[in-house]
Parts: C-alpha cells; sequence; structure tokens
C-alpha cells in the first residue's frame, strides 16, 4: 500500500516537473511546479515527518508559489519575449539532461541503498519535539548562522529594491 | 567562533550606524569590527559563549587559522579601498558595508567546518551576499546584469553541492565529515557515494571558477563594482579554496581516486582557459578576470599534491601574494580612473608621465602575477611547483610552466602601455590609496627577496 503510494507520488512529482519545464504559458508551470510541491510532501507524510510536510506546502506551495504566480502577472509576460532561433539552446539542454540522467541511471540503480531496520527505526523521529531537539540542542550553532544568511538577503532585498530620489513608482 | 560572533554583531552595528549617514564613522567601524574579529581569531578563547561540551559543527584549527586570518587581513584593506564607491551616488554605504561583514561570517565558516550543515550555510551566507554586493552600484546596468548572472549561476552550483552532499548522505547515513571519512568501505563503494564527491566537486570548482565551470566569472567580474571585484579575487577565491582544500585536500584526502583525475583535468583546463583567454581581453578587469581563472589552475596543483602542510603553506603564500598584487592593482586603478569599471588597456597608455609611483607599484602587481624574479609571484609558484615536481606531475608542471610562459605575455601589455606608449590618458589627481599601494608593493618585494619571513609567520600559525 505505501510502496504503491511511493510510485503513484513519485511518478506525479516527475511529471509534473517535466511539465514546469515543457509548459509554454509560464502560469501552467508555476501551477505545476505547486503540484510538484504537493507531491513532495505527500513524500514527506509517508516518510514519517509531517511537520516538514506541512511546512513545505505553507512555505512553498503556499507563500513562495503565490509570489511567484503574482510577479509572472505583474510582469505581464509576452509569447513573444523568446525571439531568436532556440535550436541550439534546446540541443544543448537535452544533451545536458541526457548525460546528466545517464550518470545517475548508471551509478545509482546498481547502488546498495542502505535500509533502516525496522527494530531500531524511530517513528517518532519527525515529529516536533524531535525535530527541535535536534536543531536547538546538536545544530544550535548553524541554526543561529542561518539567521546572518536571512538578515544578510534581507538588508539586501531592502537595498536593492528601494525606490530612490528621482525614481518612478512603476 | 568567537570571531563569528563579532563579525556578525558589528554588522548589526553597521546598519544602526548607517542611520547617522556618516560614511567615515562606519567605515571606521567596519576596520575596527574586522580587526577585532582578526584579534579574537589569536587571544580570544574560541568557545568564550558556548557550553564547553557543545559540538558547534565548526573548528578553529591551525588550517582554519590561517586561512581565516588571510580572509580577514586582505577584508579590513578592502573595505579601506571602499571609500569614493561609498561616496558614489545611489551608493548605499551602511548596507555595504554590513553586508560586506556578514558575507565574511560565511568565509570564516568556509575555513572552520566540520559537518556539510555548516559548510552550506558559509557557502550560502557568502554566496547570497556576494550577489547583492555584486549588484550594489544600482544605477549601472553591467552592475545589475553581473548581480543577477552570479544570482542564477551560484544557485545551480549551490544546488549541484546540496544535490551531492544529499547523495553522500543517502550512500553514508552521515553528515559529519570526519565520520563520513572514517565510514565503512561498503559504503564509499556504492554509486551513490561516488556520485556525491562528484556533484560537490563539481559544484565547488564552480564556486572556484575553475575552468570548465568558469563562464559566470568574466562577466560578473567585469560588471560589479571594482571594489566588489577585488573583494571576490581575493577574499572569496581564498574562503572557496580553503573549502575545496579542507573537503577534499583533507577529509576526502582517503579517496582519492574519486576525484583526482576531475581536479587534474579541471586544472589543466584552467591553465589553458585562463591564459589563453586573458590574451584578447581589452579591458582590464576582463584580463584581470581571466588572469585569476589561471590562478585557480596554479592553486588547484596543492589540492592535487596531497602532501599535506608543505602544499597548504604553498597555496596560503600563494594566495597571499595574489591577494597583495590584487589589492596593488585596484588601489592603482582606484586612484587612477575612481569608481570607473570599463576601464580598457589602451586607456593606461602613457599613465607613468602623470603619476609614476602608481605605474610602478602596477607594474610591481603584474610582474607578480606573472611569477617574475623578485617578487612574491615567483616564490608563490616556486612553493607550488616543488611538490608537484616531488610528486611527479610532470606533465601538469610542463603545462604551468608554458601557461607562465603566454600569461607573462598578457601581463606585459599593461606595463607596456603604462610606460612606453605614447599617450595622454585622462588620469584623477586623487592619491587616497596610495599608502595601500606601498604596502602590498612592499610585501610583494618582502615575499619575493626574503620568503621565509612570510613562510615562517605562515607556518608558525
Amino acid at each position: 500500500m505505501v510502496l504503491n503510494l511511493f510510485y503513484f507520488l513519485s511518478f506525479l512529482a516527475i511529471l509534473s516537473a517535466i511539465m514546469v519545464v515543457v509548459s509554454k504559458n509560464p502560469i501552467h508551470s508555476v501551477l505545476y511546479l505547486i503540484l510538484t510541491f504537493f507531491t513532495l510532501s505527500g513524500h514527506y507524510f509517508t516518510l514519517n515527518a509531517q511537520f516538514i510536510g506541512v511546512v513545505n506546502l505553507i512555505v512553498y506551495a503556499g507563500a513562495i508559489m503565490v509570489l511567484f504566480l503574482f510577479t509572472i502577472m505583474f510582469l505581464n509576460l509576452k509569447d513573444d519575449a523568446f525571439t531568436g532561433s532556440r535550436v541550439w539552446f534546446n540541443l544543448s539542454a537535452v544533451l545536458l539532461v541526457l548525460v546528466f540522467a545517464g550518470i545517475l541511471v548508471v551509478k545509482i540503480i546498481p547502488a546498495q541503498i542502505g535500509v533502516a531496520s525496522e527494530m531500531e527505526f524511530n517513528s517518532q523521529i519527525g515529529m516536533v519535539e524531535n525535530l527541535g531537539t535536534t536543531l536547538f540542542q546538536h545544530f544550535l550553532v548553524p541554526f543561529e548562522l542561518v539567521s546572518v544568511l536571512f538578515l544578510s538577503a534581507m538588508v539586501g532585498a531592502v537595498m536593492l529594491g528601494r525606490r530612490e530620489k528621482g525614481e518612478k513608482n512603476f | 567562533m568567537l570571531s563569528i560572533t563579532i563579525l556578525s554583531v558589528s554588522g548589526l552595528v553597521l546598519l544602526f550606524v548607517g542611520f547617522l549617514n556618516k560614511i567615515s564613522l562606519s567605515r571606521s567601524l567596519a576596520v575596527a569590527g574586522l580587526g577585532l574579529a582578526l584579534v579574537a581569531l589569536f587571544y580570544g578563547n574560541q568557545n568564550v559563549l558556548i557550553p564547553a561540551d557543545m559540538d558547534t559543527q565548526l573548528s578553529f584549527d591551525g588550517f582554519a587559522l590561517k586561512f581565516s586570518a588571510l580572509i580577514l587581513v586582505f577584508a579590513i584593506f578592502i573595505v579601506f579601498l571602499s571609500g569614493q564607491f561609498l561616496r558614489k551616488e545611489f551608493v548605499q554605504s551602511a548596507e555595504f558595508l554590513a553586508v560586506t561583514t556578514f558575507s565574511l561570517v560565511g568565509a570564516l565558516m568556509l575555513t572552520s567546518f566540520t559537518h556539510m550543515i555548516t559548510l552550506f550555510v558559509g557557502l550560502e551566507t557568502l554566496g547570497i551576499s556576494l550577489y547583492i554586493l555584486a549588484g550594489t552600484d544600482k544605477k549601472s546596468n553591467a552592475s545589475n546584469e553581473a548581480s543577477l548572472k552570479y544570482l542564477l549561476m551560484g544557485a545551480f552550483a549551490t544546488g549541484l553541492i546540496l544535490f551531492g552532499m544529499a547523495m553522500i548522505y543517502g550512500a553514508t547515513g552521515l553528515l559529519d565529515f570526519q565520520a563520513i571519512a572514517k565510514s565503512s568501505k561498503d559504503s564509499l563503494d556504492s554509486g551513490l557515494f561516488q556520485i556525491g564527491v562528484f556533484f560537490l566537486l563539481i559544484g565547488l570548482l564552480f564556486k572556484v571558477s575553475a575552468a570548465p565551470f568558469h563562464f559566470w566569472s568574466p562577466d560578473v567580474y567585469e560588471g560589479s563594482p571594482n571594489v566588489v571585484m577585488a573583494f571576490m579575487a581575493v577574499v572569496v577565491k581564498i574562503a572557496s579554496f580553503a573549502a575545496l582544500f579542507r573537503v577534499f585536500g583533507h577529509y576526502f584526502s582517503g579517496f582519492s581516486f574519486l576525484w583526482w583525475d576531475i581536479v587534474y583535468y579541471a586544472c589543466l583546463a584552467s591553465l589553458i582557459a585562463g591564459n589563453f583567454l586573458a590574451l584578447i581581453q581589452k579591458t582590464v578587469k576582463r584580463q584581470l578576470a581571466f588572469s585569476s581563472i589561471s590562478q585557480t589552475g596554479y592553486l588547484l596543483f596543492a589540492i592535487l599534491v596531497m602532501k599535506g602542510n608543505m602544499a597548504l603553506d604553498g597555496l596560503v603564500f600563494y594566495l597571499f601574494v595574489y591577494g597583495c598584487s590584487i589589492l596593488v592593482a585596484f588601489s592603482v586603478i582606484t586612484d587612477w580612473f575612481g569608481t570607473r569599471s570599463d576601464i580598457t588597456l589602451d586607456e593606461l597608455k602613457g599613465a607613468s608621465k602623470k603619476d609614476d609611483f602608481g605605474a610602478f607599484a602596477l607594474t610591481l602587481a603584474y610582474l607578480s602575477m606573472a611569477g617574475i624574479p623578485i617578487t612574491g609571484g615567483f616564490i608563490g609558484k616556486l612553493f607550488l611547483f616543488s611538490p608537484a615536481m616531488e610528486a611527479g606531475l610532470v606533465q601538469l608542471l610542463i603545462a604551468g610552466i608554458l601557461s607562465s610562459v603566454v600569461g607573462a605575455a598578457y601581463y606585459f601589455r599593461p606595463i607596456i602601455h603604462v610606460w612606453f606608449s605614447a599617450g595622454q590618458p585622462v588620469i584623477e589627481k586623487e592619491r587616497n590609496h596610495q599608502w595601500i599601494a606601498f604596502l602590498g608593493g612592499a610585501m610583494l618585494l618582502v615575499s619575493g627577496l626574503f620568503p621565509d619571513t612570510i613562510s615562517r609567520l605562515i607556518a608558525m600559525m
């Protein structure tokens, strides 16, 4: 049952990920990306990581994707935005993907992937309590340093996006 | 760890000091913060604010101290260089200095990580701050372009690194580098682990701009403001090399069969691509960008040799000398052309008539980058080549020496322009950064004539 669910979710995830790239309309791309995030959240749920699954839904499928949609509608992309020959571009992209996929298939399929033993597995591992304990005890320093990263990004966003004297409001 | 705390706090303070709108005050505070962090590196108890039994995933060992000290010293001089740029219209001085300080938090993490999470957070802190810094000249299209290009390329490289980390975790179930290095043979032989190491390496080579992953660097270097380019060429190169050396020269040296060939060909490609493409460049900054790619090639020697301390000290020495040359070159360029970022080589013609000291310093910097005797660059190359000689990398050495000969051809072009070409260059009268050029030039001569003093200092740390 869980295995079937895994295959179904994986199939949906890969299909929608391909559709993100293939779609001509950027809005469709974003909607497919939302579907991808939903399927990934499904994977998290089956792995007993409910917290990460919910956060993934709220942050990615919710907040970030809404921003994406908003920006795309705001920019009002036209069909003629991409002109000129894209044959070489497409050809090299396909080649790159094939090489990449080839390496992965050749290397991963024969690989011995470790399986968690059912006896030792802690089913509560993905719960908020355990996640919090890990995050605030074992990984406290990196966790705090991430805030420097976010602060830097925020300062940069405000600095680059700020309206200067003499500039119009769009 | 104390230095990282000091840098984070001083970045915060700089943001608030920005309300006063006093550029010189902000700059002095930034320099004070960096200086304090430098002192704390050596004299502070590194875990002063953290319980002794806690694992910080960072380790300020001898390796980290060498690279961190180098990073902080050069960062101080780059803040000194930034004065003219900060006074430019539409440049937010407080934010620039704060983001620079925050980026150094990432740089220090990259020298001292022991765990994948600190490596990744460090890479991102440095990376995201740099995407911002590249775009600080808001009114310049080139700067905006550089920022966006760097963001897209850098995010792609980060994706590769993360993918590699996930694969390594999948193979071993471990994230701590020490533990991975010791993990059982079975998990190391699996295809997952090989893919992980492969992508981690490719991503890090991307970050140090080794060929064939160098395409972003000339555009980004050319478009971003001069100060930021100096910062990227010096501080960021040191930090990324520290990360590359720490992962592959140190932790993963046990399974060199997985990555050695890739680094070998990347080194060869960087030497050839960097030196030959630099020959046809027309602007000063683009030429320096390609020269920085070729320098990456020389620096990769140290990782290929895998002989512990000797190669490490050679790497640090070379980074020091290269940093000094870039610093001298940019202090002279800033004095001559201000914050202009599109300086062609032809504009250097006859510059010695207006400013012979600057011309002399610039000549010294270029000679050092070319590796001409009596300058530090020659000794630096010697320090990198001689362990490679002992390790028997003869073909690579021949490629290195031949490409330095090609390199000399384009390093001499600006020198000839400055001294022997007739021309009336439009050079400003400002001589604010002469002391940096003097100091850096003196260091180049000292490291060229008395290399023992510098190398003993490096070995002592």
